[in-house]
């Protein structure tokens, strides 16, 4: 099973109790967890940990904006442009699901949130993407023209 | 009393012990009375936009922390009010508003206070 103890996730929800009760089911998988509640809180939060970001956990519904225009927003950021993302959402339907696949959002989830399924969610996805990283560090190492 | 939040299910499901548990919910109490204020403050104002994004936060709290009275009629407003049907708003939003005030008395009495 992918080692996930001392990944970053942030968690960009409008509500404080959501934004909590992730910290605390992720948290006991020794998962260190970042919040922000708004576009603001997002870039601030991802300048001070930015390099140490490994995933994002992205409501769909915020005050000032939408979850997608976030997502649309990072992906412009050359070093946030591979940054999993998952979007975390009450909103089910399917127009909002293919939007989430055009944007290249990793995965979508709807609340309810189900402590099982988040965390199983949440592990797979890191261990997709930093499998990919070491995939890519191992070819760089096996290129002479690299070394 | 009325066992308006499953407070076991919330704790079985998310694995959370008694005092995480009680932080927890103390922090829900403190936004779900934010936004019961706000509801009656928008009802006022015949806000209706931003009504519906109140119910809808309400919606997705109150599931979260299996508050299920007020999620079933958090659910049933918020589908309304996308769908633009306003007729008894007052009294839909009044009932959504006594179930969080019975949710808040549970969620006082779980956290001892």
């Amino acid at each position: 099973m992918f080692n996930v103890y001392g990944k970053v996730v942030l968690i960009v929800d409008d509500s404080p109790s959501i934004r909590r009760e992730v910290r605390a089911i992720l948290q006991k998988e020794g998962i260190t967890v970042r919040e922000a509640g708004t576009e603001f809180g997002l870039f601030n939060t991802i300048d001070e940990y930015g390099e140490v970001v490994d995933m994002i956990l992205m409501d769909l519904t915020l005050n000032e904006t939408t979850g997608f225009d976030l997502v649309a927003k990072i992906r412009t950021v050359e070093r946030l442009k591979s940054i999993p993302i998952i979007m975390l959402t009450q909103h089910s339907d399917r127009k909002n699901v293919l939007k989430a696949k055009d944007l290249g959002i990793n995965g979508y989830m709807v609340k309810p949130i189900n402590s099982q399924l988040l965390v199983e969610r949440v592990r797979k996805t890191l261990e997709e993407s930093f499998g990919e990283a070491e995939a890519d560090s191992n070819q760089d190492n096996s290129d002479p023209d690299k070394i | 009393m009325t066992n308006a939040v499953d407070f076991a299910k919330f704790q079985n499901e998310t694995g959370i012990d008694d005092d995480m548990a009680k932080e927890l919910y103390d922090g829900f109490l403190q936004e779900l009375l934010e936004e019961k204020d706000k509801l009656l403050l928008q009802l006022a104002d015949k806000d209706y936009a931003n009504l519906y994004k109140t119910v809808h936060n309400i919606k997705g709290i109150s599931g979260s922390y299996m508050a299920m009275d007020v999620f079933g009629h958090s659910q049933e407003l918020s589908d309304r009010l996308k769908a633009g049907k306003t007729e008894e708003i007052g009294a839909r939003v009044n009932i959504l508003v006594n179930y969080i005030i019975d949710a808040a008395g549970e969620i006082i009495s779980f956290c001892g206070k």
